[in-house]
């Protein structure tokens, strides 16, 4: 037996040396990774001796690590990368005007890969979200979780007033990004589901100063911290809410809003597409968005016109109602940590999605302030390149829960 | 409630010639006596024919007809009480909510027309026996006349959801009164304060659902089996036997059928419910065919050893299904119901919908407004955006499309040991090759696998 180990650890090393003898003078991850060439496809509309100066993020799905990479002089991105799942992302501002795009799961195995890379051109918004928070959280000191606190926080983030009246809110089909998506990637419209929310007033009646908040509470305008500390109280005379229990009536997602609400922060029912009796948006990856129709067109008016409200293909029962993209005003793509995730809003509204880690963390996502124009501006401006993956972070706690 | 059963059968001979005539009839009555429903004569008759004319030892014929008559359910008989809740009014005051519901008791109708479901039987069959094989063939005929099924009927009602004035707070320990015919709700702080009434936020107006029993349309089954037995080979103590089937399938029902999609919005008021029922023919709204049609063709070959000395049996059974065609069906008033669309619009775009590569839609027959008045659904109708919910639209292409699958097989074993007078030990393993043929839907070209994966297993039998 010893004389068989003795043979055994001569051969071993001799080996071991070869292996360290063809390193010598090569790169040591020459076999491990592979080059990604990406040739994006830039609006015509964009200036060509801008598309050298842009640079692509290259994220890996299933790591915490990102790279940058630099454009060529044609605006084309080559870049060696180990083996594994990535999301492209770019976002490039120039003119007050953002160029952006979006592609996931591009993955990388044995061999080189090609990529391309839809971009589209968008203006930034007049009326943002400021902070999503549907995820829920704990129901500390008691055991289990909680989700029926959801809000959105809008911010005014221009140098004049806003107004909120006839703000329409909605949320995308399908619900979940890593849910089947129906839709084609790049659309003229967003498939609202469920249900079209809007604000009140006669058009003066909810201004927004420049800089200023407004909370629109989708579930439970009510104190729910004062039962679960880890939740947030709604119960505010100046939130707007998402109430109507002539459609929506179930009382666990949507109670009795609280003594402090006013009737008129009560949003109205647009449209029902939906046969459900709450209004719920996904606790992990929602695409919301906030919209206004253009100036001698109501929302009310626009749904009564012939195929705007159409049925989802593929299904017998739902409906959807088609809102122009350019109508939106912002909207914001959630996707899934580690999930496989679909786009649902078009790269002109939301070039990227914000990665949320899950729910019933009372965590939510949080646009990030542009500290520079904020102190430029006197108000806070809070970063808007149609990029959520840039302008949006996951945030430890909800900010209402402060 | 009580059942009463009484069943007589006679049986005869006849000598015809050489030949014999085997006779059999058969009559079942079965009363439910049942106080409190609106039921009269729940009773039920269904006889029965058998005849077998021995024309020889080698050939036979025989042929049977029968009724067998189905009394309604428990639950048609006496319905039972139910309640359906609308929240009309909700408030917070302090860190407690309340709620006030308008209530509808409501039960399952009673239909004066229903009639009870029937099922006619007939058959006729040629039985050989030739040369130690024995072959039957035997076609037969099968009909449910006026199957029981539920309905559901739609009536308007108005209802008000109220509101918190604007100028008006909630108490803190408030006392609220409902008016039980209005549904206004009061609220005051305590008992010396007057009575301060709600606003109305609306009158809603929406439809009640009701279930009605009901008969279906008839549904026909006919076919033809083959069974041949053939003698025991000697050499390996084993007899085979061969069986096979092929039977067909249809109905269709074109009865008026009203649906309301709950929880719709109007398509112009705001804070209202969807302003019509659609009135479909042979549909409840979720689906768009209205019948179905199916053939199939399933055979088997089953082998059968007896080891006398060993007391064992050993059963081999190979199951094959050769051919399965379906296929949805939508006909009113002799013409295709459906109507090919395209994966946008609800515009017809012509064709037959059975050429099954078009999305489809249907139009109701009428339509109920809120008054309750049934008007016909015309084309004007059908091009004003506030009927568009009315039309509905198949999911998919192939809806109408020929479906069906081809062929597969699974073998199943089973073997027997007897021991002693009162044990015995079988073990079976099914689908012992593990066949699992993958076959292919001929509408969407989805695959499936419908056998099951090989398993095992042991069954001990004490006989005491």
């Amino acid at each position: 037996m010893k004389r068989r180990i003795f043979n055994i650890v001569p051969v071993f090393t001799l080996l071991l040396l070869c292996g360290c003898l063809s390193f010598d003078g090569a790169n040591p991850y020459a076999k491990s990774t592979h080059t990604l060439s990406v040739k994006p496809q830039y609006p015509d509309e964009f200036p060509s001796e801008l598309k050298g100066k842009t640079t692509l993020k290259i994220s890996n799905r299933n790591q915490d690590i990102s790279y940058t990479c630099a454009a060529d002089e044609n605006g084309c991105f080559n870049m060696d990368l180990p083996s594994g799942s990535y999301r492209l992302s770019l976002s490039y501002r120039y003119d007050g005007k953002t160029l952006g795009g979006m592609t996931d799961k591009v993955i990388i195995g044995s061999e080189d890969v090609s990529a391309g890379l839809a971009l589209n051109i968008s203006l930034s918004g007049e009326i943002v979200f400021k902070e999503i928070y549907s995820g829920g959280c704990t129901k500390y000191p008691e055991k289990g979780n909680y989700q029926f606190d959801a809000y959105v926080i809008v911010h005014n983030n221009t140098d004049e007033v806003q107004y909120l009246d006839s703000l329409c809110f909605a949320a995308s089909d399908p619900y979940r990004s890593i849910a089947t998506n129906v839709w084609e990637d790049e659309r003229d419209y967003i498939p609202a589901i469920q249900a079209v929310w809007q604000i009140g007033g006669d058009g003066r009646t909810f201004p927004l100063k420049p800089g200023e908040d407004a909370v629109i509470v989708v579930l439970g305008a009510i104190d729910h911290k004062a039962k679960y500390p880890e939740s947030v109280n709604l119960n505010n005379s100046s939130y707007f809410v998402c109430y109507n229990n002539s459609f929506f009536d179930n009382p666990k997602y949507h109670p009795a809003p609280g003594d402090q609400i006013r009737q008129d922060h009560i949003l109205n029912v647009v449209i029902k597409v939906g046969e459900a009796s709450a209004y719920a948006i996904s606790i992990q990856s929602p695409a919301l968005f906030i919209f206004k129709t253009p100036k001698g067109l109501t929302i009310q008016d626009y749904i009564l016109q012939e195929g705007t409200v159409i049925q989802k293909p593929g299904s017998a029962k739902d409906r959807i109602v088609k809102v122009p993209n350019k109508w939106v005003l912002d909207g914001v793509e959630v996707f899934e940590k580690n999930g496989n995730n679909k786009k649902r809003l078009s790269s002109e509204i939301d070039a990227s999605a914000v990665v949320f880690s899950g729910p019933f963390q009372g965590h939510s996502l949080f646009r990030k302030t542009d500290e520079s124009a904020s102190e430029m501006m006197g108000f806070e401006v809070l970063q808007d390149t149609n990029n959520s993956s840039e302008d949006m972070y996951e945030r430890e706690k909800q900010s209402l829960n402060e | 409630m009580h059942n009463l059963a009484v069943y007589a059968e006679e049986a005869l001979t006849i000598p015809v010639g050489r030949t014999k005539v085997e006779l059999s009839a058969g009559l079942r009555m079965e009363n439910i006596f049942v106080s409190g429903t609106e039921y009269k004569n729940v009773n039920s008759l269904s006889p029965r024919l058998n005849a077998k004319w021995t024309l020889s030892d080698v050939v036979s014929i025989r042929g049977g007809w029968g009724v067998s008559e189905k009394l309604p359910s428990f639950y048609i008989l006496y319905p039972v009480q139910q309640y359906h809740d609308i929240q009309t009014f909700s408030f917070s005051h302090g860190e407690s909510a309340s709620y006030v519901y308008y209530t509808q008791p409501y039960k399952t109708l009673y239909n004066e027309n229903l009639v009870w479901q029937k099922n006619y039987n007939s058959e006729f069959a040629v039985d050989l026996d030739f040369e130690m094989v024995s072959l039957s063939i035997t076609a037969f005929y099968n009909k449910t006349k006026a199957p029981y099924t539920y309905r559901t009927l739609y009536s308007p009602f108005s209802y008000n959801i109220m509101s918190i004035p604007s100028d008006f707070t909630v108490p803190s320990n408030p006392e609220i009164s409902v008016d039980s015919q209005s549904g206004i709700v009061y609220m005051r702080g305590d008992g010396q304060e007057f009575w301060t009434p709600m606003a109305t936020k609306v009158t809603d107006k929406s439809f009640f659902a009701s279930k009605l029993p009901s008969n279906g349309a008839d549904i026909h089954r006919g076919g033809v089996e083959v069974i041949a037995d053939f003698p025991e080979i000697s050499l390996i103590n084993t007899k085979f036997r061969f069986d096979a089937s092929y039977s067909y399938t249809q109905y269709v029902d074109t009865t008026l059928t009203q649906f309301y999609r709950t929880g719709w919005s109007h398509t112009s008021l705001p804070n209202r419910s969807y302003q019509y029922v659609g009135i479909y023919a042979g549909t409840d709204g979720n689906s768009i065919f209205n019948g179905k049609q199916k053939h199939s063709l399933n055979a088997n070959l089953t082998s059968i050893t007896h080891i006398p000395q060993a007391r064992i049996i050993i059963t081999c059974r190979l199951e094959m299904s050769l051919f399965e065609r379906f296929r949805n069906l939508s006909t009113y008033k002799g013409r295709e119901y459906a109507y090919n669309v395209s994966a946008e619009g609800t515009a017809s775009t012509g064709g037959s919908i059975y050429d099954g590569n078009s999305y489809t839609a249907i139009r109701p027959v009428q339509y109920m407004d809120e008054n309750g008045a049934v008007h016909d659904f015309t084309d004007v109708e059908a091009a004003d955006p506030q009927f568009a919910n009315l039309i509905l639209k198949s999911g998919n292409a192939y809806t109408f499309a020929q479906d069906g699958y081809g062929a597969y097989f699974s073998a199943n074993l089973s073997v027997t040991k007897e021991i002693g007078d009162s044990v015995s030990l079988s073990f079976f393993a099914n689908n012992f090759t593990n066949s699992r043929m993958s076959v292919t839907s001929l509408a969407n070209g989805v695959s499936a696998v419908f056998t099951p994966a090989f398993y095992y297993g042991l069954t001990c039998r004490i006989k005491f």
